[in-house]
């Protein structure tokens, strides 16, 4: 606990009418990358306001290295660097004015990160704010955040409007950010980039945390699942009968999902050998799997109260 | 407190929108300066201005011409009783003249001056003299007292050049006792009395006297010499007139008098008919209205009362809208408040920074407008009652409004997290204010009462621009100072409360 830079404790800020977040509880240690996900409006944007603290609490509290957020919020900004969700630029006419006026405010004299930036993620910051386009904008806004080389990095949705190459050139950055010792919370809907990137992973549902999901458990699991077709109905028959832990029987395509644990899978080549089999593929364990799972049973366990 | 980023960035932003409202601004004030001073402000005014001057002037030649004449005829009068009695007593004409014309001023004269109040050596004093003693013409006396052969008022006049002989009276008295006598007394009264008068008046010195005062009312040399009071036979003709007017009608009330008034009392009334000016003439509120029109400034009008209240506050009001908004309400609205907040600049520090641009901004605005009003009341010439001080003043007042405005328009902005609703009740509150003021124009004092009104003036009780007294600065009052104070504290304690809303706010970043 002591070594968490960032705590939330039972953090509620009630909007009305059901919207707002309730009774949130993260913890974000130092040097860890929390991945944040979502769906639209379950109030990710709303958590990290707090943290920022741009919005006062209506219950619970959040604190970045030991202060109140919302008392300190001049102090603890000067660690954090920044991506909003929704990048609006100050009037100002061109990227580099922007830049260079912001490195003004933070107090940066030396460029050469930002320029190191720029040079990484291909951005031609020279121009016109009004003139560019989403991806542009968000790259001048990642820079922005980035210059100050912060320790804490807070980035609300970030890759939105990045194209496949840039989102991995922006996801580069961010791990290297991460293997310097940089805390990092980053919030997303897309499940595959937190995936790759992230040690945990907290999904929040309705302004409430549903789960929190360690990677390296999801990443690591001792089984897979594996699912097999088979051409004949007798070899779907005798497989079904060698002893594996059936999870999912479609006898109709005469398929067959089943559970195996890692040092058992030679011994499942083994038994499919001489079987006519029409496909095998993995069904992948994954984050987005994981949580449909927990939101699939936490809907259950809400039906079976009522 | 301050940020200096910030403010350099806030500058960035809205300079190129200050720049141009301000050179409108100027440009505005210019024309109207220019225009309205070098062109032909106000033609009715200046006619009815002329006319009630020609009246006036008129009317206070008559009133002269009726006191001069009633003075002469007394004094005429009296010198008949005293010669009569001298001639009784010496039977030598011309000392009993000598005589008689001693008595009148010991007796006569001194009670004149008495009744009046004057001082002998006072010029009042002296002109009285002259009215008494013109028509006598006494011999002159030197030192020692001997009669020296010429008489007093033979040379007060260049006689030759006014076409008139000086005055004799010693023909009249030999029909002393003819009872003729006292109607040529009369003439012979009215006359001289005329004479007097319209030899003065014409006087070199006495015309540049008349000009000097009434240059205020915008009378030239030019205008005085086509009215006629520099020409002598006019304002002896006009004098002369008058006093035939005043005997013939003197003779019927006394013939006719049902209210047994004394003859002293229907003088007077008659005296007052006779020489009533031309605004007594007319019916009150008419008279009222021309003089009122008359006196109007209405260059001072024009410049305080319409432009800096009204048409010159136009632009200043939408750049304080717009400004105002996108300093607080704009940025917290499309979230780039973020990127100054992120940086670790306090709350505090921002709102502080974004109303010191506010203020200096529109502070800016106005040290130009007076500058540019200054210049251009410099070059232009016209007769109005605006000074410098004046002017100093009414630039002051403008950014006064401005400023209370501004702090309405800071206060919505930093309550309100979207432009529109920020926009719409500060910028709304005060663009309603500048409407109000102008319907309000239409009722208030400043117009002429001809074309006022009245009913619009209960838009000046709504307008926070009203503070803005113009009228109070242009007239010299002090009214205008609590006025002042009013606006400095309104926008003093918007601009507190906007800010201190802001601090405590939650904000959508």
């Amino acid at each position: 606990m002591t070594n968490s830079v960032i705590e939330i404790e039972n953090l509620t800020k009630d909007y009305g009418e059901g919207r707002g977040i309730f009774g949130i509880d993260l913890q974000i240690r130092k040097g860890e990358m929390l991945g944040f996900a979502g769906t639209n409006g379950s109030g990710k944007t709303t958590t990290i306001r707090h943290i920022m603290g741009f919005l006062r609490p209506t219950s619970g509290s959040v604190k970045v290295d030991g202060k109140e957020s919302w008392t300190h919020s001049s102090e603890i900004v000067k660690r954090i660097g920044y991506v909003p969700g929704e990048i609006a630029f100050p009037d100002l006419s061109t990227g580099t004015e922007f830049l260079k006026s912001q490195a003004e405010f933070l107090n940066v004299s030396n460029m050469n990160y930002a320029e190191y930036l720029i040079e990484k993620l291909q951005l031609d910051p020279r121009a016109p704010l009004k003139r560019m386009s989403k991806g542009m904008k968000q790259k001048t806004a990642i820079v922005a955040a980035l210059m100050a080389n912060p320790d804490i990095i807070l980035l609300d949705e970030p890759t939105t409007g990045l194209d496949p190459l840039m989102r991995d050139a922006f996801l580069e950055i961010i791990n290297n950010e991460h293997k310097n010792g940089k805390t990092i919370f980053m919030s997303s809907h897309m499940f595959g980039e937190l995936e790759t990137t992230c040690d945990r992973v907290a999904l929040i549902s309705n302004g409430k945390i549903a789960d929190v999901a360690d990677m390296n458990v999801i990443r690591n699991r001792t089984e897979h699942e594996y699912k097999i077709e088979f051409n004949n109905e007798a070899d779907y028959l005798k497989f079904k009968q060698s002893g594996y832990a059936v999870v999912r029987d479609q006898p109709q395509y005469m398929q067959l999902t089943v559970s195996v644990s890692n040092d058992e899978t030679s011994e499942l080549f083994k038994s499919l050998k001489g079987k006519n089999v029409k496909f095998i593929t993995e069904a992948v364990y994954n984050l987005e799997k994981h949580f449909k799972n927990v939101l699939h049973e936490e809907k259950e366990n809400s039906n079976n109260v009522q | 407190m301050f940020s200096k980023s910030l403010f350099k960035q806030s500058c960035k932003a809205n300079g190129l929108m200050w720049t141009i409202i301000t050179v409108a601004v100027c440009f505005m004030l210019c024309c109207v300066m220019l225009i309205a001073g070098n062109g032909e402000l106000g033609e009715t005014k200046v006619a009815i201005e002329d006319a009630v001057v020609q009246g006036e002037l008129t009317s206070e030649t008559e009133s002269r011409a009726i006191n001069y004449y009633e003075i002469t005829d007394g004094a005429l009068k009296f010198f008949d009783t005293s010669f009569s009695n001298a001639m009784a007593d010496t039977g030598n004409v011309n000392s009993s003249y000598a005589i008689a014309a001693n008595e009148l001023g010991s007796t006569y004269y001194a009670q004149l001056l008495e009744k009046n109040g004057y001082s002998a050596d006072s010029v009042e004093g002296q002109e009285l003299k002259g009215v008494v003693f013109y028509a006598i013409n006494p011999p002159e006396l030197d030192a020692s007292g001997n009669p020296t052969g010429e008489n007093q008022f033979d040379k007060f006049f260049d006689y030759e050049s006014l076409g008139v002989a000086a005055p004799d009276y010693k023909p009249y008295l030999q029909t002393l006792t003819s009872p003729n006598h006292e109607i040529e007394r009369a003439k012979y009264a009215m006359t001289q009395s005329s004479v007097f008068l319209a030899g003065n008046m014409v006087k070199q010195e006495n015309v540049e006297l008349m000009l000097a005062q009434l240059k205020e009312y915008g009378i030239t040399q030019q205008k005085f010499h086509e009215f006629g009071f520099d020409k002598f036979d006019f304002v002896k003709s006009l004098a002369e007139n008058t006093i035939v007017d005043y005997r013939a009608n003197l003779q019927y009330r006394l013939d006719n008098n049902p209210d047994n008034k004394s003859e002293s009392e229907i003088k007077t009334e008659l005296a007052a008919e006779l020489s009533a000016g031309l605004l007594a003439s007319l019916p009150d509120n008419v008279a009222d209205a021309l003089k009122e029109i008359g006196a109007a400034d209405l260059y001072g009008t024009l410049v305080g009362s319409i432009f800096f209240k009204m048409a010159g506050l136009l632009l200043p009001i939408i750049y304080m809208i717009m400004t105002s908004n996108a300093l607080v309400a704009g940025q917290v609205d499309s979230g780039s408040m973020a990127y100054v907040l992120s940086s670790g600049t306090k709350r505090k520090a921002v709102v502080f920074t974004q109303a010191v641009f506010l203020i200096s901004s529109i502070f800016a605005m106005f040290v130009l407008t007076t500058i540019t009003s200054v210049i251009c009341l410099a070059i232009v010439d016209v007769n109005t009652g605006l000074t410098y001080g004046k002017l100093l003043l009414i630039n002051l007042g403008a950014f006064l409004v401005m400023f209370a405005m501004s702090g309405i328009c800071f206060l919505t902005s930093c309550v309100f997290n979207r432009s529109k609703n920020s926009m719409a009740l500060g910028g709304g509150l005060n663009m309603f204010f500048l409407v109000a003021t102008m319907l309000g124009l239409f009722g208030s004092p400043v117009l002429p009462s001809i074309i006022r009104m009245k009913a619009l003036n209960a838009f000046n009780y709504v307008s926070l621009i009203s503070l803005f007294d113009v009228v109070s600065i242009l007239e010299g009052g002090l009214a205008f100072l609590w006025k002042l104070a009013i606006l400095a504290a309104v926008g003093t304690v918007c601009y507190i409360a906007g800010s201190l809303r802001f601090e405590k706010k939650d904000l959508p970043l």
